[in-house]
């Protein structure tokens, strides 16, 4: 079922919730909304399956107009994020009551309930009470009476937080799995970048109660469409330097000094018009080296460094501005100065409007990009 | 992270669309049993009492002469309601004391975690169990002259033949022992559950740093346990000034209208003396003494249930 | 040390239950006694039978107030059930106009002292000519504030979810009511009957002035009229019906114990 959102609007009393979400969600498409706490993702879930009417806008499954439909009549499925078990009946019962709406005969119903209990392996605990199971087991179940209803819309409300960090890994992949399985359409909310970026086939980032952009997880880190997105997207964060752009020097003014105290300038690829500007850099793309190799290099001190083993985080300062380089290789962790390489590539460094937030990209680059803002 | 679907919200703050009535069409037919009950026997009457206590009634209770606050100037120049009054107030008084105390006593035996404490537990919280009316016929046959060990326990101590509920002191510890027992199971249970919630960590704490068992009850177990004892407090003060069941049954509201309690003087003005009147401004004046009480709680300990 | 502090702790422990319990102990062995052995203060007897239990059910209503306690009572809680838990799932769950109003007058005769109302109240019995009658006796308390609010603050707890799951299932409000909110809240629910059934099996006053035979007499008046009646000096009986009047309530105390502990606290009774 292909969902279709078109200038919703949400307000709760005169607080603005969400302004003039517009958006498609395919057919059989692992949908992921992602954003900060209160940034309207889970209004967005309660207003498609019913539970909430939108102030403005409408809502269309496949090509019906479901914007009014009462909740149980748009057939679909939803995990909420503390799982809504009801503690009072077993496993089964659980799964068996959410078929409640669809008159199926008994034999139905068990296969049905066996069936999903197969499907998150949890066939041995059919009979127990949800407090008597692990917050990863009551996850499953509440998985379970989703998917046994067999809806082809499936939404879930951060399913994985409440979990600790290595079952929530687990999860990802059963639900990635699960949904390669079952083929529904899967809408998923989470806050977590992280989460967004592994499981989503497409993702829609909401802040401040707008759209910011949607997108592949590659798109969205590699095209960020305004500063919100480029560093909300990534882990660790981008970059970001407030910077002046000399077009006709072609060069880039850093806030920052090279070694003999003058301000510290980088190469500029091409297209960008002279102004201030807010440049994002990705930590993977700052090269850090203990000597110094070209005359565009910075020097830096090195504040800390968290070795990972495979990599290193190294957190770097020069003139006050701290920030983060993310290297492929251990470093030194008693080093006191580094130098530190920009990146050159066009693609690699990011320029926002210091106003908008917006992306300042050259033509050439412009062109590439398809997916985006209304 | 914080989000509004983490805790525990009231569904209130969003009905659904489908499920948006009229206001006359939903809320309504939920709240109307209870509504038609509220107006018929405690809203309507509450208005009658008012207003019969501003009227000189007649022997069948029908309104016959509007006397304004007459009613109420008759009571409060009658030093025989001044007595009942006063004699209302060292009841309350005494047996609120005394019923916290006692219940504070067994609760802070019976949470020692012992062998057996669930036995103990059910014998303190029996007297719940047991209605104001079986509880007076057992202290009946306690105080009674010839037969009651109380009386024969006292004359063995050289009291002599005594007949405590025919003196007036007498009546009055009478009455005041037996309503601290019958209230002291519904304290200590309260009490029980409050104290039981108290984290083990903190008596922990407090004995590592070497406190004394008695500096611990001050200043963790009274602390902790403070709402619940004020609402125990304030409910016993209501209980107690709503005390009927004994005076009934035990003295009568005697020797000579000791124990004459103002509950008790209301029910006698009205249905022995048929003074309706009387009677209502006499409610009133209960009335308002417990909803001065009934105000305090709310306002200080049920803020936090009432707004969340 | 440690020994010698246990001890005294037990110790104290059997002597203030003894003394706690020592009005209900010595109620029960004196209605096992026969009267010619209490009026002589042979309280040392061993003649002990349940002769009192007996008569006591031969010669006194005794068992007709017990019964018709029991139907009062179970009316009303069953009444309560009712009528509180529908309005409680108004204030909890649906939204309405004028509904802090409404909430603030239901909490409001929680103020008012039934004491204060029982003139007006009897008249009223008397015009519906239910006077010494099973409606006069339980229609009047088919509702309570106290009961409104303390199953309106156990709904409360109700996750915000559960009401959503109901309505992508598609479960009507009487379905949501009975199916989810009830067993979720069951313990508050069960710690509300019991309290119910208990007050009302305790009732004094109402009945006191409203029945005036035996047909309807519930057990606590019914106490009244057995002491006050020729059976007065027979000691012996007078205390067999006592016990048999407060077991049924005793009992559910001691079952109950443990809502009595958490629910009241909780939610703040006593009406
Ligand atoms: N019932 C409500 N009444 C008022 N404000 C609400 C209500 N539900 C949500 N909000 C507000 O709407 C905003 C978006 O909430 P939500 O959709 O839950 O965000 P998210 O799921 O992204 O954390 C938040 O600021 C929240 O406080
Ligand atoms: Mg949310």
């Amino acid at each position: 079922m292909a969902i279709q959102l078109t200038h919703l609007t949400k307000h709760f009393g005169d607080t603005p919730v969400l302004d003039d979400i517009t958006a498609t969600i395919n057919e059989g498409e692992f949908y992921v909304l992602v954003g900060p706490s209160g940034s309207g993702k889970s209004t967005i879930l309660r207003i498609i399956a019913g539970l909430i009417p939108a102030t403005s806008g409408d809502i269309y499954f496949d090509d019906k107009k479901v914007t009014d439909a009462a909740p149980k009549d748009r057939h679909l499925a939803m995990v909420f994020q503390n799982y809504a078990l009801l503690p009072f009946m077993s496993v089964a019962e659980n799964i068996r009551f959410g078929l409640h709406n669809l008159h199926l005969s008994t034999a139905d119903e068990d296969a049905r309930v066996a069936d999903a209990l197969q499907m998150v392996h949890l066939s041995d605990l059919a009979d127990r009470k949800p407090k008597e199971l692990s917050g990863g087991q009551q996850q499953r179940v509440a998985v379970a009476r989703a998917i046994a209803t067999q809806a082809n819309l499936v939404l879930m409300d951060e399913p994985l937080s409440n979990l600790d960090a290595q079952l929530r890994t687990e999860m990802r992949e059963e639900l990635v799995e699960l949904h390669k399985a079952l083929k529904m359409t899967l809408i998923y909310v989470t806050h977590d970048q992280t989460e967004a970026m592994t499981m989503g086939e497409r993702i829609m980032v909401l802040n401040d109660h707008r759209i910011q952009q949607v997108g592949t997880p590659l798109e969205l880190y590699n095209h960020p469409q305004n500063a919100f997105v480029a560093t909300f997207i990534g882990s660790p964060k981008m970059n970001m330097f407030t910077v002046t752009v000399d077009a006709a020097a072609k060069t880039i003014t850093l806030p920052m000094v090279d070694e003999d105290g003058r301000p510290a300038l980088i190469p500029l690829p091409a297209g960008i018009p002279s102004g201030t500007y807010q440049l994002g850099v990705r930590p993977e793309k700052v090269r850090l080296s203990l000597a110094s190799a070209s005359e565009y290099d910075v020097p830096v001190t090195v504040v800390n460094v968290a070795s990972l083993g495979r990599a290193s985080n190294v957190a770097v300062k020069n003139s006050d501005v701290e920030f983060i380089a993310d290297i492929a290789e251990q470093f030194p962790e008693d080093a006191a100065k580094a130098f530190v390489t920009f990146p050159t590539a066009a693609a690699d460094l990011h320029f926002f409007a210091p106003d908008t937030g917006l992306a300042v990209t050259s033509a050439a680059e412009k062109a590439g990009v398809t997916d985006g803002i209304a | 992270m914080v989000s509004h679907n983490e805790t525990a919200v009231p569904a209130t703050a969003t009905p659904t669309p489908a499920k948006r009535h009229p206001w006359w069409r939903s809320a309504f037919w939920f709240l109307l049993p209870s509504l038609v009950i509220m107006t018929v026997f405690t809203y309507y009457p509450m208005v009658m009492t008012v207003f019969n206590s501003l009227f000189a009634t007649n022997l069948t209770g029908a309104a016959a002469k509007f006397v304004g606050f007459g009613n109420y100037v008759t009571i409060f120049s009658d030093p025989l309601f001044f007595k009942s009054l006063t004699n209302t107030f060292i009841f309350v008084a005494c047996d609120s004391v005394g019923v916290i105390l006692l219940a504070l006593l067994l609760a802070r035996l019976a949470t020692a975690r012992i062998r057996g404490a669930g036995f103990f537990r059910t014998a303190f919280a029996s007297t719940m169990g047991v209605s104001a009316a079986a509880a007076s016929i057992l202290w009946i046959f306690l105080f009674n002259p010839s037969v009651g060990l109380i009386s024969i326990g006292l004359k063995q101590l050289g009291f002599g033949n005594v007949n405590i509920l025919t003196d007036p002191t007498g009546a009055m510890i009478a009455v005041i022992l037996s309503s601290i027992w019958m209230g002291s199971g519904f304290a200590f249970l309260n009490l029980l559950g409050a104290l039981q919630s108290v984290p083990q960590d903190y008596y922990d704490v407090a004995s590592l740093a070497g406190w004394s068992s008695w500096r611990q009850t001050w200043k963790i177990t009274i602390p902790m346990v403070s709402p619940t004892l004020f609402f125990l407090i304030v409910v016993e003060v209501i209980g107690a000034f709503k005390t009927f069941t004994q005076i009934d049954l035990i003295t009568g509201g005697g020797p000579d209208n000791t124990t004459n309690f103002i509950a008790y003087k209301v029910y006698q003005d009205a249905f022995n003396y048929r003074n309706i009147g009387i009677a209502s401004a006499e409610a009133i004046v209960l009335t308002v003494i417990i909803a001065v009480a009934t105000w305090i709680q709310f306002r200080y300990t049920e803020r936090k249930v009432y707004y969340q | 040390m440690k020994y010698a502090k246990r001890t005294i702790h037990y110790v104290l422990l059997i002597l203030i239950a003894l003394l706690v319990m020592a009005p209900l102990l010595l109620g029960i062995w004196a209605s096992l006694l026969p009267t010619t052995d209490i009026v002589a203060g042979h309280f040392n007897s061993l003649n002990i039978s349940l002769n009192n239990y007996v008569a006591a059910i031969q010669t006194t209503p005794v068992v007709l107030y017990m019964w018709n306690s029991l139907v009062i009572s179970s009316l009303i809680m069953v009444g309560q059930l009712i009528f509180c838990t529908l309005a409680a799932y108004a204030f909890a769950f649906l939204q309405f106009r004028f509904k802090n109003g409404i909430f603030f007058a239901f909490l409001i005769t929680m103020m008012l002292p039934f004491e204060a109302q029982i003139i007006p109240n009897f008249q009223t019995v008397r015009a519906l000519g239910w006077l010494d009658s099973y409606p006069g006796l339980t229609i009047p308390f088919f509702t309570s504030a106290f009961g409104v609010f303390m199953l309106r603050q156990a709904f409360l707890q109700v996750p915000r979810e559960l009401k959503e799951y109901s309505d992508l299932i598609g479960l009507g409000r009487l379905q949501f009511l009975t199916r989810i909110v009830l067993p979720y809240t069951r313990s508050t629910i069960i710690t509300f009957v019991l309290y119910t059934f208990l007050t009302h099996w305790n009732a004094y006053l109402w009945p006191l002035i409203t029945t005036f035979s035996d047909a309807h007499r519930p057990t606590q008046v019914g106490l009244k009229q057995l002491q006050s009646e020729d059976t007065f000096n027979n000691w012996g009986v007078i205390m067999a019906t006592a016990i048999m009047v407060l077991l049924p309530t005793l009992l559910i105390l001691i079952i109950g114990q443990r809502y009595f502990r958490k629910g009241l606290n909780a939610g703040g009774v006593k009406g």
